[in-house]
């Protein structure tokens, strides 16, 4: 385990080394900067500007300047949001997102697991068939689509939430749904599948043929075994959550690290835009780490004493 | 052709047509395709024609004339599809069968024709990928030892990048520079194609690369070499044909997601722009129109169930198509 | 299976602490309803007045801060604000202003002229990076002063003889300066604030203001809540206890809070919904100080013939296309110069005339259109731009027989293209910040990057200068009619509708003045009743 984590370090170092520096530069291709407004700029007024952000030095310095800055966890101050520093901004908009991704996991998990068990159980009856159709439904969906209808429903049809916003619990329910269903229509066929897999396993059968309970053997090795894609299925998943959330913040007004992104880029924030993709990066490279971590201590090859 | 799977192609056929499912959903792709293809000659108002005194209306078809400057548009645009309609429907058209929107546009029209643009997106974006992928995982495969490994890293490390945000990054930059891709006769939508299906080719390298390995053990390979073929003709003649069959699979199955990145980019605000239409930007569209003044359902459930009843066609098709290649993998 | 069902709940442990982890760190106490909220369109660039620029920002920093004047709700003239009474010298180049005795920062200490003589000197250091610097480079030395890196204090013609008197000695004369002075990047900023935290004395902690409301709490793209401030001169004229501006979602969004009863107002819905929301009660449509036009690009013949120019202008029906495709309530043109703008008569433009126009053209060598080469009308990316463009293009190819193609492309491009003059006709629009003829006859000056179109005339640029140079109100917007005649006369813009305000504004609300800047400064509004959605 060690090992694998020891190993990954430098590639990840690598990795956030070149996502920095190539982001860098791609984000000032974009014509104009940051400054630009309809009204023309006075050449007096652009140079005092370039000059209090550090701008008008050579391309390479600036690049120095803000590697340097890096090594020291430092992404500049924001060139939109001049208050702020990028860390501030990164420090107050991703636990949000955080919270949103990790209530739209509970709700993936919540619905999915219990989903692909009953499909499972009830093998090629109508219930399977109606499961396995609305999870097939459920990921051909675009996830702002999937809130729109949310919103249709439980805002302006039955008044049972607020439209927008972001402070009370009420207001991350459908949030929380529009970003997670999807990924529960994939974790219900993944469980499904898996546990299906398991449940024909020849040892599953005689266990049953001497007469252990079959909800005993569904929940037992069945489960564990079936998890695994599930796992492994939540890597992918999390990135997915991370970058779904760019669409339901912008639906439901929440002040998250996504909509952060596509405005940054607009915006032509170039410190912004840089520090919301370093972020992601290392919480998609973290991730999966932990993802094949969690596989290794789910895998039933590295566990000791199988059941009888 | 050797066949070292143990799957001919009546076999996987005729396991595809088994399923009840895998039927239904062909049909259904059939007839949106068949759609798409026919949407000049189908009776409808124009898809960008703006109507502002139908603003916002509801579902209620009626069979009209058609406004005389949309069928000259057509006519220029579409010459043997506009005969054909006129030969057909003469000046009549179906305006309004599933709404309007905030700027009086026909819902149903969009929708035809923003399929075309979706399957477009949709095929040249996946094969974009498919070509990639391919090409990589055959190569990585193939060569083996360091070279393979060292480019299987790189897919690697690529799942790590946010490939999301640096496209998102270089389409808004295209999006800028627009006027001087136009001066080099750069489509900006074809560039759009071509950065969204660079973004989906991991997958299939890896499935690639993994079938390649397996391949080259077997005896056929080494029988050719053992005959003085060369590297590059033992990929090309005797593993690439193998593999069609996952490329298959792979391909039906990226298409969906394809398009629902396209989608996404959409309602972003980068995807295919106005008067275009996709199905990504009609739904989007209907989302921005959703407001309780107007509680415009069919803005956003019409092109929402086009979206859902197609990808989901696809993406049932795909997995028949994988089970029935491989039936040991059947559930 | 003990082994499985530990490793199991050991699984769900892990994820329910690290969900348990999530809410800890991202949830966060919500705050109760402010007495009045609204929807600010989007986050401000700073709460700092000197290096802000904005509409949003105006709203906000305007409740934060009072400059020496502030403007009236309904008429946009200057009422005393820290300046309780100012006068002018005969030459309009000497401006003294009485600071009042009663006024008081949020730390407590009286706001003196010693302040403004800081912070005006602050907003046109180089240092500073103003945005808006050039406002105040009429004032003598100013413009020099911004521009050098070693800025002479002592050339600056900005003074305070005392605590209570703030002298300003410009270059030239400046007759709107009363109304410029409750611009917001004008108010005056602490010293002793500013010089002990640096830049980090806008933070909640630390900022010091002097306006009708503090500010209590901030966060980032999702709402600013001010409260009334107790120590402003004015505290029995501010009705509101609370206030929250809030920053997140789109334009849907923003309507949605706003039908729900979460906020009281709510700027500018979508164009496509003008017709369900113009008829209702609480839509308030008023003219604005902004018009939309085409430039030509009179560099490009045939655009650079008069005629043509003339023909095209007459050839639209502006009136029928503000009441038809734009269906906000927008008035087509009457002039270049928005209606409406205090102290001024505008001139007046030519009235929809397509036999004239016709015959314009004819006479410039295209009868009905024939041998007119085909040309481009350029607009950025908008669909209401592209609705309008279009209609306007098919009135060109009715009446005129040309043949206009569209061509969109993304604003920075846009701009762009009119900058190099890479068109041939093209969009425009063009929105007052402060109440003045100037802003929009200075446009087409013959250096002014504002220009866009080519366009260069001695006799214009030449009353627009004396105009600017005239101290007497009177005789100053002679010269500026006289100015905007000959715009009108040569027509290197074509003038289509004049823009209008649309705010969605809460039966609740009072006090809310429909003007032409948009100014509803938050001091002078009050509620009445509970806060309920209006509902659709």
């Amino acid at each position: 385990m060690m090992r694998l984590v020891l190993v990954r370090l430098p590639w990840t170092a690598a990795i956030l080394l070149l996502v920095a520096s190539g982001s860098f530069f791609l984000v000032r291709l974009v014509p104009g900067g940051p400054f630009d407004q309809e009204k023309v700029t006075d050449p007096v007024i652009r140079a005092n500007l370039l000059a209090a952000y550090d701008m008008d030095a050579p391309l390479g310095v600036q690049y120095a300047r803000y590697m340097r800055g890096l090594l020291h966890g430092d992404f500049g101050p924001s060139l939109r949001y001049r208050d702020y520093s990028v860390n501030q901004i990164v420090g107050e908009s991703l636990p949000i997102s955080l919270l949103l991704g990790a209530c739209a996991l509970a709700v993936a998990l919540l619905v999915g697991l219990p989903a692909g068990a009953l499909a499972a159980s009830r093998r090629a009856s109508w219930v399977d068939t109606l499961v396995m159709g609305a999870s097939t439904l459920g990921v051909a969906l675009p996830s702002f689509v999937l809130a729109g209808l949310l919103v249709l429903l439980f805002v302006f049809q039955w008044r049972l939430f607020p439209v927008a916003g972001y402070g009370s619990p009420a207001q991350l329910v459908l949030p929380a749904i529009a970003l997670g269903l999807p990924f529960a229509a994939s974790i219900a066929r993944l469980f499904r599948a898996g546990l299906l897999e398991a449940l024909g396993e020849d040892w599953v059968r005689t266990a049953r043929a001497k007469g252990l309970s079959p909800r005993g053997v569904l929940w037992g090795h069945a489960t564990r075994v079936a998890l695994l894609p599930v796992v492994s299925f939540l890597g992918p998943a999390v990135a997915g959550v991370l970058s779904g959330s760019l669409v339901v913040e912008r639906v439901f007004a929440i002040a998250g690290m996504g909509s952060h992104f596509v405005d940054s880029a607009f915006n032509a924030d170039y410190n912004l835009a840089l520090g919301v993709v370093m972020v992601y990066t290392v919480l998609v490279t973290l991730l999966n780490l932990a993802v094949d971590v969690a596989y290794g201590l789910l895998d039933p090859r590295i566990e000791v004493g199988a059941p009888a | 052709m050797s066949d070292p799977i143990g799957t001919t192609r009546a076999g996987v056929t005729r396991r595809l047509l088994r399923r009840r499912g895998s039927l239904l959903a062909l049909a259904l792709l059939g007839a949106v395709v068949l759609l798409a293809l026919l949407a000049p000659a189908l009776p409808l108002p124009g898809y960008s024609s703006l109507d502002a005194t139908h603003a916002m209306a509801r579902p209620a078809p009626e069979w009209r004339t058609a406004d005389e400057s949309a069928l000259a548009q057509l006519a220029e645009a579409h010459p043997a599809g506009a005969a054909l309609r006129h030969a057909l429907f003469g000046e009549r058209e179906l305006a309004g069968a599933l709404g309007r929107d905030a700027l009086g546009r026909d819902v149903l029209a969009r929708l035809v024709w923003g399929s075309r643009v979706s399957l477009m997106v949709g095929l040249i974006a996946s094969l974009v990928s498919v070509v990639i992928g391919v090409s990589w995982g055959l190569l990585a495969g193939y060569a083996g030892g360091r070279l393979g490994n060292l480019m299987m890293r790189v897919v690697d490390v690529l799942y790590s990048v946010p490939l999301l945000f640096v496209v998102i990054l270089v389409v808004a930059l295209l999006r800028e520079q627009g006027a001087a891709l136009a001066r080099f006769d750069v489509d900006r939508e074809a560039i759009l194609y071509v950065v969204i299906g660079a973004v989906s080719w991991l997958t299939m390298a890896q499935v690639v690369r993994g079938q390649v390995l397996s391949l080259r053990q077997r005896d056929f390979v080494a029988a050719a070499r053992a005959l003085g073929s060369s590297g590059s003709r033992v990929m090309l003649r005797h593993i690439l044909p193998n593999l069609w069959g996952f490329v298959v699979v792979y391909l039906t199955l990226t298409v969906p997601r394809v398009i629902l990145f396209e989608s996404f980019l959409s309602f972003l605000g980068l995807g295919v722009e106005p008067p275009g239409v996709s199905w990504g930007l009609l739904a989007s569209e209907g989302l921005e129109q959703l407001t309780a003044i107007s509680v415009a359902w069919w803005l956003v459930v019409f092109p929402g169930l086009a979206l859902a009843l197609t990808l989901g066609a696809l993406n049932m098709l795909g997995d028949s198509l994988r089970d029935a290649l491989d039936p040991r993998l059947a559930t | 299976m003990r082994a499985d069902a530990r490793r199991l709940l050991g699984a769900a442990a892990v994820l329910g602490a690290g969900f348990v982890g999530a809410l800890l760190v991202g949830g966060r106490a919500s705050l109760p309803r402010a007495d009045f909220a609204f929807c600010n369109q989007d986050e401000i660039s700073s709460l700092d007045p000197a290096i802000a620029t904005g509409v949003p920002e105006a709203r906000v920093l305007g409740g934060l801060f009072e400059g020496l004047t502030r403007p009236d709700p309904k008429t946009g003239e200057a009422l005393p604000g820290m300046a309780t009474s100012w006068e002018c010298a005969p030459d309009g180049l000497t401006w003294r202003f009485t600071i009042r005795k009663d006024s008081a920062w949020t730390d407590g200490e009286r706001v003196t002229a010693h302040d403004f003589d800081y912070s005006l000197r602050r907003f046109l250091h180089p240092a500073t990076a103003a945005p808006y610097a050039y406002l105040l480079w009429f004032i003598q030395g100013a413009e020099s002063y911004t521009g050098s890196a070693q800025p002479d204090e002592a050339s600056l013609g900005i003074e305070a003889p005392s605590d209570t008197e703030l002298v300003l000695r410009l270059a030239r004369p400046c007759a709107y300066l009363p109304r410029l002075l409750a611009y917001y990047p004008l108010a005056p900023v602490k010293r002793s604030c500013v010089e002990r935290w640096g830049a980090a004395w806008i933070a909640t902690e630390h900022i010091v203001t002097n306006g009708p409301f503090r500010l209590v709490e901030r966060r980032v793209r999702d709402r600013l809540r001010l409260a009334r401030f107790d120590g402003y001169w004015g505290r029995a004229e501010v009705a509101l206890d609370t206030v929250d501006a809030y920053a997140a979602g789109g334009i849907t969004t923003q309507l949605n809070m706003y039908l729900t009863g979460l906020v009281d107002w709510m700027i500018k819905p979508p164009p496509g919904l003008y017709d369900a929301v113009l008829p209702r009660p609480d839509a308030h449509v008023g003219a604005q100080s902004g018009v939309t036009f085409f430039r030509f690009n009179v560099e490009r013949p045939p655009f650079d013939d008069r005629r043509v120019r003339t023909a095209f202008l007459l050839a639209l029906d502006r009136d029928g296309i503000a009441r038809d495709v734009m269906r906000g309530g927008e008035q087509g043109s009457r002039s270049f110069v928005p209606q409406g703008l205090p102290d001024y008569v505008a001139a007046a433009l030519a009235p929809h005339d397509p036999v004239r126009a016709r015959a314009l053209l004819a006479e410039a060598g295209f009868p009905g259109g024939a041998g007119f080469p085909s040309f481009e009308v350029l607009y950025p990316n908008n669909e209401v731009t592209r609705d309008f463009c279009e209609a306007c293009a098919a009135q060109w190819r009715d009446e005129l027989g040309v043949q206009p193609r569209l061509a969109n492309q993304a604003w920075k491009v846009y701009l762009d293209s009119q900058r190099e003059l890479r068109y041939d006709v093209s969009w425009g629009a063009w929105i007052a910040d402060y109440l003045d003829v100037g802003t929009f006859l200075e446009l087409f000056q013959s250096g002014s990057g504002n220009n866009r179109t080519g366009w260069s005339d001695p006799a214009y640029d030449e009353l627009v200068a004396q105009a600017g140079a005239c101290p007497d109100a009177a005789q100053r917007a002679a010269l500026f009619r006289r100015a905007e005649e000959r715009l009108l006369d040569e027509l290197p813009i074509a003038p289509v509708y004049q823009r209008i305000n649309l705010n969605l504004v809460a039966p609740r609300v009072r006090g809310f003045s429909d003007n032409l800047l948009d100014v509803h400064p938050l001091r002078d509004l009050s509620v009445d009743g509970p806060p309920v959605g209006p509902g659709p």
